[in-house]
């Protein structure tokens, strides 16, 4: 038999030590994690602004120069501020997505609830897309490793170039894999961009909404309602100029069509992709080579 | 107004039982007596009184927690159909209404370890109540005169803080609260805010920040705001949520300037 | 040498303060607890603690008044030293709760409200909302967890305490105990133990009470040789909702901040009440009491809506009047009271699904407190007619180091006891006997040196206990039989007693104790967390404390305070007024304490005097007017004033 004698006094066996605090690590990779959602948010608005533009190709071909005009600095500034924020907050995100949470939207469908799941939802939706967007229209994605190695399986995709900025982008994003627009490969694209549209637009939105909770602005659930609805006017117009953008290189895009400098546009006399059954003809190619070569002549070069 | 003819005189209860923490859990259907006061530890008491199920079946009476039976103490805090409740405020014909038939369904709290039927492990927040430095400092019990003077405001603001009762539903309900991570919850940093609020309180703020800024504090929160609608004392939660992160943030900026 | 220990059964408000400050003083405290002391039955209380302060003080109240309205409502059956001492220290302890953060309610400067309470006429209740017992114990609790973290305080909790251990001198040694999960049953050596377990509401079914309440604590040292002290005395509370399984609890505080009391003047009257003009109501207790109005003390009230409600003027003749706090009734406005007593409209919203500040309560007087307890002894002071500080004798049982404090106490209510003082009076014995009992563990030796043999022995009387409950194959369930011992004792002992009823009662009890032991059938034979064995146990404890209870007022051959009995021909004498057909108190004979022992399975009765040394008994009746009211509802006067 034990008594509470031999215990003797002193913390009960179960006690945890509370003299030392954990370290806040966590604190800070969470805190940077909201950060750079802000920045990258801040980075798609802007984004989608620029994508805007292509309703009309020259004035977005003109923003894409503007953007280029940076040099050799470009590629320092997309960087930092712009992957290494997506990528920090991209990994952390999955982090908190994962890290064992109990999803429970269905039992306690409350608005608030509702709107969490979603922002985890939307945030695997970006990752899906981001992934493909970037691969298939950032020079730095596998238009890049076909640069360098020309494997043939990357052959057939029409990959962004900066000097036909509207018709690259137009043919990645609404015919990348057939000149018929109604393939189904092809409306999959649209319809993955429609959503990443929206699932960007939602979870910037709401992450406006939880980052102002995280960093104590907004207090009072009156408060949170009320940049609540700030949120929502700007995740309308986000997602207005987004719906332009993604209107203007899918459903109005024509594929096939430069920009003629400082006016209206000019068929591009681009080489008639091969059209062999079964096989998307490759017309990066032609970009890569050829036309650059001669529109950098003709259109550029008067400039 | 519930019509009368929703009161059924017997009430079916689906429960869901498990004999010991790591055997498996089970369910057993019971029809019990019900009457237009019945609330859900009523019948859990007439159980005991009579542990038969449905089938006929002579069981051992499910085991549960309660005591005060008028919500304030937390003990009886469950599962009522899918949904986490106070068993002795829960009036049967409230969550009856419209379909007297269906069965009522009562599981244990899922986010603690059950000890037995309906029984689960709480402790882990009167622990964390430990790591905060739940209390407010005081010299001795002797005399040494009245505490500070406290403005009305004040004390409406602290007062419906300080009626938590450790029942854990706004963790049950917290889709980031789990059985094995470490966050701490809404009940806790709603309790860190009430005492550093307190003029006496705050002596212990800057240690109090020191865990709610480490793992499972504050930024483990997602906003999913569960916490505030199921809170049976409707503790503005989410409101000391948003303190608590502005305490972080302005003690993080003095902490990284001034320490 | 080890540090020497205490043992505190209880962590309600008595339990806690206990610990707190036995820990102060550098003892070492092992706190037990059926539930997380958080969730003790203390949580439950809402009106307030009582204290005299600064503005009474000006008013010319003092600490003196406050004493003498506490002995006054417990119709003088209270010894008066230990009450004198609890109304001086009252006033510290409230500065003590203030600095331990108890958000009391405030006035517009920032100090500490007030409101007023049933038996006086100066507002000295202190208050935080209308959970004022939630406030004070989770102060209590956050000190307690303050000193365990320093390793001062181990807590038990989910452990039941089965009975105390004597050593072959009768000295309290320690305890036996029950782990309640792993069902495991050991002994723990102390150097004194406290008994702070509350009251027994449960031993009458119903009550306001929580449902661990069974007085299983006290009842258990009363078998090991303890003594009660008047048992009979059972507070009814005027006002709670009726329920099946629980009387929820409407506070006096509903009637200290305005509310009031009232049937209608025409018998079964079907009216909505909101719908009853103002001349149509009788205020009885206004009516009855001009000077106390609807803060008379409870037995008073109580009986006073028993009798009215005999009468056939309750509502739908049947037994519930009108508890209102609608604005038409009061003239406060729904925001002040919706701050001021929110915790108790949630409940009345909660569980009867109706506003109560839109339309009047409906409720009815339920068991509520058990003023007597376990004996407990006391060393005035002749100097200052109070207690010696720091005297071993303090709050001690008849077993040497064996303590009570709180509810578990006969200490400091008499024969009735007056609203918001069991807060102050749990809070107060735990602070003041703390010093006296490290005084006695020094003066003793030290338990370690105990022979182990007398606690292997307890424990194994504990272990044959539980195989014969756990074996018991009859066809009597425990919960069932609590239930017909509920019923027979709210029936029979609670606002009018008569001897038939007792002895009757007393018959039936005898036969419960009898399939007790006989035909007991425990529905749960496992070792893991089985609560019908606990609550079988508890059973048994309660058979005999209902049995202490009734014996203890069949003897009693008077009415004094909540005992109020009626010779066997005059119950039903509903033309006469209750105070006619009641036996009026009589000093002579019956100022004394019943003391309670349980001897060869049996209530043994004996007497002591009550120490009436600081003020002289005197008639209790609070103002009631006898002539006939103008517009009464029945012309007699009712209740109980003697
Ligand atoms: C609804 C209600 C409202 C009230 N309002 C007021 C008010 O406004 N003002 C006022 O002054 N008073 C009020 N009272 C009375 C007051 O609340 C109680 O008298 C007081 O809280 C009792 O405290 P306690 O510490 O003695 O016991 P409790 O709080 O009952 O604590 C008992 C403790 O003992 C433990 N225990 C019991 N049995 C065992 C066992 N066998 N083994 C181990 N542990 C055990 C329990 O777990 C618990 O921790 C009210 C009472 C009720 C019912
Ligand atoms: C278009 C790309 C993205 C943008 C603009 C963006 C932006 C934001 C912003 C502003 C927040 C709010 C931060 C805060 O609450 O403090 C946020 C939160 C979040 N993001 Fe992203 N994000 C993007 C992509 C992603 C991706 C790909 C993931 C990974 C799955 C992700 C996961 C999360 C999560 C889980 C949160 C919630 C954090 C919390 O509330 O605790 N995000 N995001
Ligand atoms: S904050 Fe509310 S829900 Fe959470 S434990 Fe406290 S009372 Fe329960
Ligand atoms: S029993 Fe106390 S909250 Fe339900």
């Amino acid at each position: 038999m034990t008594t509470a004698m031999e215990g003797s006094v002193g913390k009960h066996p179960s006690a945890p030590d509370y003299s030392s605090p954990p370290g806040q690590l966590h604190f800070w990779l969470r805190r940077i994690h909201s950060l750079a959602g802000l920045a990258f948010g801040g980075f798609v608005a802007f984004h989608l602004t620029v994508n805007a533009t292509s309703l009309s190709p020259a004035v977005y071909q003109q923003e894409v120069n503007n953007i280029h005009a940076l040099g050799p600095n470009l590629g320092f500034v997309e960087f930092t501020f712009i992957f290494l924020p997506l990528l920090i907050h991209v990994l952390y995100g999955l982090y908190i997505t994962s890290s064992g949470v109990k999803w429970n939207a269905v039992h306690y469908n409350y608005g608030g609830n509702i709107r969490y799941t979603l922002q985890r939802v939307s945030g695997l939706v970006l990752l899906v897309f981001l992934a493909y967007h970037l691969a298939t229209l950032h020079r730095w994605g596998l238009g890049l490793i076909y640069g360098l190695t020309h494997w043939s399986a990357l052959s057939s995709f029409p990959w962004f170039h900066m000097n036909f900025a509207y018709t690259s982008t137009v043919d990645a994003i609404k015919t990348p894999y057939s000149h018929n627009p109604w393939f189904w490969a092809n409306i999959l694209s649209d319809g993955l961009y429609f959503l990443g549209v929206w699932a960007a637009v939602y979870h910037l939105a709401n992450g406006l909404w939880t980052a102002a909770i995280a960093w104590g602005l907004t207090i009072t659930a009156k408060a949170q309602r009320r940049w609540g609805n700030v949120c929502v006017a700007i995740g309308v117009v986000v997602g207005i100029i987004g719906t332009i953008a993604w209107l203007g290189v899918t459903v109005l895009g024509k594929p096939g069509v430069v920009p003629k400098k400082n006016s209206g546009t000019m068929v591009l006399s681009a080489p008639a992709r091969k059209v062999t059954p079964g096989v998307t003809p490759l017309n990066l190619h032609a970009y890569t080579t050829g036309i650059r070569a001669r529109t950098e002549k003709k259109t550029l070069q008067g400039a | 107004m519930i019509a009368p003819a929703d009161i059924k005189k017997t009430v079916k209860l689906n429960i869901l039982r498990q004999d010991t923490p790591d055997t498996h859990p089970y369910w057993q259907q019971f029809e019990v007596p019900c009457t237009p006061s019945s609330n859900v530890t009523s019948l859990l008491r007439s159980i005991s009184a009579n542990p038969v199920t449905a089938e006929g079946a002579q069981v051992a009476p499910p085991a549960y927690e309660a005591s005060c039976l008028e919500e304030v103490c937390g003990s009886c805090t469950m599962l009522i159909n899918g949904k986490v409740r106070q068993a002795c405020s829960t009036l049967v014909r409230k969550i009856q209404s419209g379909h007297p038939d269906e069965p009522i369904t009562i599981e244990p709290l899922t986010k603690f370890p059950v000890i037995r039927d309906l029984v689960v492990d709480r402790s882990r927040m009167f622990e964390n109540l430990k790591r905060i430095k739940a209390w407010i400092p005081i010299d001795s019990s002797y005399n040494l005169g009245p505490g500070p003077k406290i403005t009305p405001e004040e004390q409406q603001t602290m007062y419906p803080l300080s009626r938590c009762m450790t029942c854990g539903s706004c963790l049950e309900a917290c889709p980031q609260f789990t059985r094995d991570n470490n966050f701490l919850g809404a009940q806790i940093f709603s309790i860190a805010r009430y005492y550093n609020m307190h003029p006496n309180g705050k002596t212990e703020k800057d240690a109090r920040m020191e865990v709610l800024m480490g793992e499972g504090g504050i930024t483990d929160c997602g906003n999913a705001q569960n916490c505030v609608k199921v809170c049976p004392k409707e503790i503005p939660l989410t409101e000391s949520i948003g303190i608590i992160g502005r305490a972080a943030t302005v003690y993080s900026i003095k902490k990284f300037f001034s320490k | 040498m080890a540090q020497k220990r205490v043992i505190v059964v209880g962590g309600g408000l008595a339990g806690l303060s206990t610990s707190m400050k036995l820990s102060e003083e550098g003892v070492a405290v092992d706190l037990f607890s059926l539930v997380p002391v958080k969730r003790s039955h203390s949580v439950c209380a809402q009106g307030g603690i009582n204290a005299c302060n600064d503005v009474a003080r000006q008013q010319g109240y003092s600490e003196w008044e406050h004493f003498d309205e506490t002995v006054f409502g417990g119709d003088f059956l209270a010894h008066q030293p230990p009450v004198l001492e609890m109304a001086r220290m009252a006033p510290a302890i409230i500065d003590l709760l203030d600095r331990m953060g108890v958000p009391f309610s405030r006035t517009p400067e920032g100090n500490r409200d007030l409101r007023l309470f049933g038996g006086s006429l100066y507002k000295r209740t202190f208050y935080a909302g209308a959970t004022t017992g939630q406030q004070l114990l989770y102060a209590l609790d956050e000190q307690v967890r303050h000193h365990e973290v320093q390793g001062h305080v181990t807590k038990y909790e989910f452990w039941e305490f089965l009975a105390p251990v004597l050593d072959d001198n009768g000295r309290c040694v320690g305890i036996v105990a029950q782990d309640l999960r792993t069902m495991q049953i050991r002994s723990f050596r102390a150097d004194a133990v406290v008994m702070a377990t509350g009251g027994n509401g449960l031993i009458f079914g119903q009550s306001t009470m929580s449902i661990i309440c069974t007085g299983s604590g006290t009842a258990r040292c009363y078998q090991a040789g303890a003594r009660l002290g008047n048992p009979e005395f059972v507070q009814v509370h005027p006002t709670a909702i009726p329920g099946e399984d629980k009387c929820r609890l409407m506070s006096e505080s509903a009637r200290g901040e305005g509310g009031r009391l009232w049937v209608p003047k025409k018998r079964q009257d079907s009216r909505h009440p909101n719908d009853i003009p103002e001349q149509e109501r009788d205020y009885f207790l206004e009516r009855l009491y001009p000077k106390y109005k609807n803060i008379v003390p409870r037995d008073i009230a109580t009986r006073e809506i028993f009798y009215i409600c005999e009468q056939g003027y309750g509502i739908g003749g049947g037994q519930m009047v009108y508890l209102d706090l609608t604005e038409k009734a009061t003239g406060i406005p729904y925001d002040v009271l919706k701050r001021k007593l929110g915790g108790i409209l949630e409940i009345y919203e909660k569980f009867v699904g109706v506003d109560p500040l839109l339309e009047p309560m409906k409720i009815y007087p339920a068991v509520h407190y058990s003023m007597g307890g376990l004996w407990v002894d006391f060393a005035k002071d002749e100097k200052t007619g109070g207690l010696r500080k720091a005297d071993p004798r303090n709050q001690m049982t008849n077993i040497t180091g064996l303590y009570a404090a709180g509810e578990a106490d006969y200490q400091y209510h008499g024969a009735n006891r007056l609203g918001a003082n069991s807060l102050l009076s749990c809070i107060f014995t735990g602070l003041f006997m703390a010093p006296g009992i490290k005084k006695f563990i020094e003066s003793q030796p030290p338990v370690a040196e105990q022979a182990q043999t007398i606690y292997d022995a307890a424990v194994a009387g504990q272990q044959a206990v539980q195989s014969r409950l756990l074996n018991s194959k009859g066809t009597d369930n425990p919960y069932v039989m609590h239930r017909e011992l509920g019923k027979a004792m709210s029936d029979n002992v609670t606002i009018i007693r008569s001897n038939a009823k007792l002895r009757q009662t007393l018959s039936l009890i005898e036969s419960l104790k009898d399939r007790y032991q006989n035909n007991l059938g425990l529905p749960d034979s496992g070792l893991w967390n089985n609560q019908s064995l606990g609550f079988a146990r508890a059973c048994w404890d309660m058979i005999l404390l209902g049995e202490a209870v009734t014996s203890a007022a069949l003897a009693r051959e008077e009415s004094r305070g909540s005992h109020f009995k009626i010779p066997d021909e005059l119950v039903d004498r509903h033309d006469l007024p209750l105070d006619k057909r009641a036996l009026q108190r009589d000093d002579e004979h019956w100022l004394k304490s019943t003391l309670v022992s349980y001897v060869d399975g049996k209530a043994t009765l004996s007497y002591e005097p009550v120490d009436v040394s600081l003020v002289a008994p005197r008639a209790r009746n609070y103002g009631k007017v006898t002539a006939p009211a103008t517009n009464a509802a029945s012309a007699e006067t009712a209740g109980a004033a003697v």
